[in-house]
């Protein structure tokens, strides 16, 4: 397994205490490379918080974190009813992580409108400045073009101002901002959010390319189309616990779960299930959008 | 960041917290009156301090107010008693009376002594009383109490209403850009941008690499915020009308009296310059 996360505790609270809320509450999965993984639930569930675990950038309460071999181990000996200052172990805990740029190397995470956080004076600049924090020692022009050329940023752009651009302009500035440095997981939170149909689909297109290059990907979504369409695998997340760690087609196939948790089924999925209840027997593992549904039922 | 202390509010149902927010302003302001005011020799006066100490620590127990908040912004005068207790042993410029002690050749006088627990005292007073109507009151409170205050400017054509509503807004938008500054601070954190550790030049980047964004951020949302405010029918020139109004109550009026007696009484003895000590034939240290 490539990230293995192994019963995280996280909460904002500064003392621990048995009323202590816990954000992240015995989190527990294992994430393979070569799946998409999508993170769903509720807001307020730990989604932005469990990610923001996997690259340092919070530091829980306690729990291991494997990402291939970079080793975190937050566990904390203590007894049940002693009071601990949260906020000094998280400060000892930071003293113990010495190379967390070493981590951040490896799980670049794209925020939600990651457009606010471009500050440079040109395009150029902007991008290459996470590359020469994580590689001062090289030359990093080729990187920085690399990931511009990807994100569909022609040269011409190079030297403008990054606050010229149109939104979505800037979104990809931002996001080629954390390609450039090619990290080996790329972690976005709500990506498709604010998006007109065309740009996610340029989206999906940048991240398929970054999947053949063999970056690991792991989307934090409400959008249950495109979690149909190109997620393998779900985690459900629901009071900082995980209820659902499967593949997306058992996931929208359990009746009762998607009820109870009021998930939203996409639509040519729950054609594809009442077409099956009508005998045309698809294979559900097929069914991606309207298209591969219509396939499928032409073959049957 | 988590450690600024404003004095945050504390929403907690008691006699203080339920006074009309101009009369805690009043409050404030008497008080820093009468922690300023002469009264006589630097014993009186830390006497008369000391009192109007024992007032507050009062006042904060009728509130069920946090001492802590407090405590933790004296901790930040330790660094400036240290500097002036030095500065005054060094330069004392020309002060006489008994010794208090020596050190080496350097003599240090009671009168040394004695001022800087009064300047050290004066600002504990000021802290105190601050701290106790910040966690009072709620900022917008705050707001309305000086748009009261300085109405009569209204008079020399300043705009005193629109410049309220500017600083209720920023108030209330404060907590709002600290989360704003959180969320840049970690997406830049992600890119490797380092605010801790490494040389000035490199923390100076990384502070423009905030400050920028969360600037940038700050005007889109107050645009975004008078339109959404022009919309819902909000006209700068009009009267302003609040939505409760508070009216003074029975405690508001007794605290007014206990104010105005507090007032007097420390203005009378300001006048009076009644020496306690003397009258008690007790002797002290001379201090000049």
């Amino acid at each position: 397994m490539s990230v293995e996360v192994n019963s995280l505790f996280f909460s904002y609270d500064d003392k621990f205490n048995e009323k202590m809320n816990y954000v992240l509450n015995d989190v527990t999965f294992s994430y393979d490379k070569k799946d998409i993984l999508a993170i769903i639930g509720k807001t307020g569930s730990g989604k932005s918080t469990l990610i923001q675990t996997l690259n340092g950038l919070e530091i829980p309460f306690s729990g291991r974190i494997n990402v291939e071999d970079f080793f975190l181990d937050y566990t904390v000996k203590y007894k049940k009813d002693s009071s601990i200052d949260y906020r000094r172990m998280k400060k000892l805990h930071k003293k113990k992580i010495r190379n967390i740029i070493d981590l951040r190397k490896k799980v670049g995470v794209v925020f939600q409108f990651p457009e606010y956080q471009v500050f440079e004076n040109t395009v150029f600049d902007d991008v290459s400045y996470g590359v020469k924090k994580f590689y001062p020692d090289i030359d990093c022009k080729d990187m920085v073009k690399d990931a511009l050329s990807l994100v569909g940023i022609d040269e011409s752009y190079y030297e403008r101002s990054p606050f010229e651009l149109s939104g979505g302009e800037k979104r990809r500035v931002a996001l080629a901002g954390i390609i450039a440095f090619k990290p080996d997981y790329l972690i976005l939170d709500e990506p498709t959010v604010g998006l007109d149909y065309q740009s996610q689909e340029n989206l999906i297109n940048i991240l398929m390319k970054l999947k053949e290059n063999n970056t690991g990907i792991i989307i934090v979504t409400h959008n249950m189309d495109f979690l149909l369409k190109y997620a393998d695998r779900a985690i459900v997340l629901k009071d900082g616990k995980i209820i659902k760690n499967t593949d997306v087609v058992s996931l929208f196939s359990d009746f009762q779960f998607v009820k109870e948790n009021s998930l939203d089924v996409p639509k040519v999925f729950q054609l594809a299930l009442d077409l099956n209840k009508c005998g045309f027997n698809i294979d559900l593992y097929k069914v991606k959008d309207s298209y591969s549904l219509f396939e499928e039922v032409n073959r049957r | 960041m988590n450690n600024f202390i404003l004095g945050k509010y504390q929403n907690k149902n008691t006699v203080f917290h339920g006074l009309d927010s101009r009369i805690k302003m009043l409050y404030l302001i008497a008080f820093m009156v009468i922690a300023f005011l002469p009264y006589g020799s630097l014993y009186v006066t830390l006497v008369v301090d000391g009192v109007i100490l024992l007032l507050i620590i009062s006042l904060y127990l009728v509130a069920k107010a946090n001492f802590l908040c407090l405590f933790k912004s004296l901790k930040a005068l330790w660094m400036m008693v240290i500097f002036l207790f030095v500065l005054n042993i060094f330069l004392p410029g020309k002060v006489s009376g008994d010794i208090a002690f020596k050190i080496g050749e350097i003599k240090v006088y009671y009168f040394t002594l004695f001022n800087l627990a009064n300047i050290f005292t004066r600002v504990v007073l000021i802290l105190a009383m601050t701290t106790l109507y910040s966690q009072t009151s709620k900022p917008l409170e705050m707001c309305t109490s000086l748009e009261f205050y300085l109405g009569f400017l209204k008079f020399v054509k300043v705009p005193i209403s629109k410049l309220s509503m500017a600083f209720s807004l920023a108030l209330r938008f404060i907590p709002s850009l600290y989360e704003d500054a959180r969320r840049i601070m970690k997406a830049q954190a992600s890119r490797g941008v380092d605010f801790k550790n490494g040389k000035f030049k490199d923390k100076i980047k990384a502070l423009t690499s905030l400050v920028i964004p969360l600037f940038i951020y700050s005007f889109l949302s107050s645009d975004i915020l008078a339109d959404a405010l022009i919309s819902r029918g909000y006209d700068p020139d009009s009267k302003r009308s609040k939505y409760k109004e508070k009216k003074i109550g029975f405690s508001d009026i007794v605290f007014l009296f206990l104010i105005a007696g507090v007032l007097s009484l420390a203005i009378s003895q300001c006048v009076i310059r009644f020496d306690i000590f003397e009258y008690f034939k007790v002797s002290l240290p001379r201090l000049s």
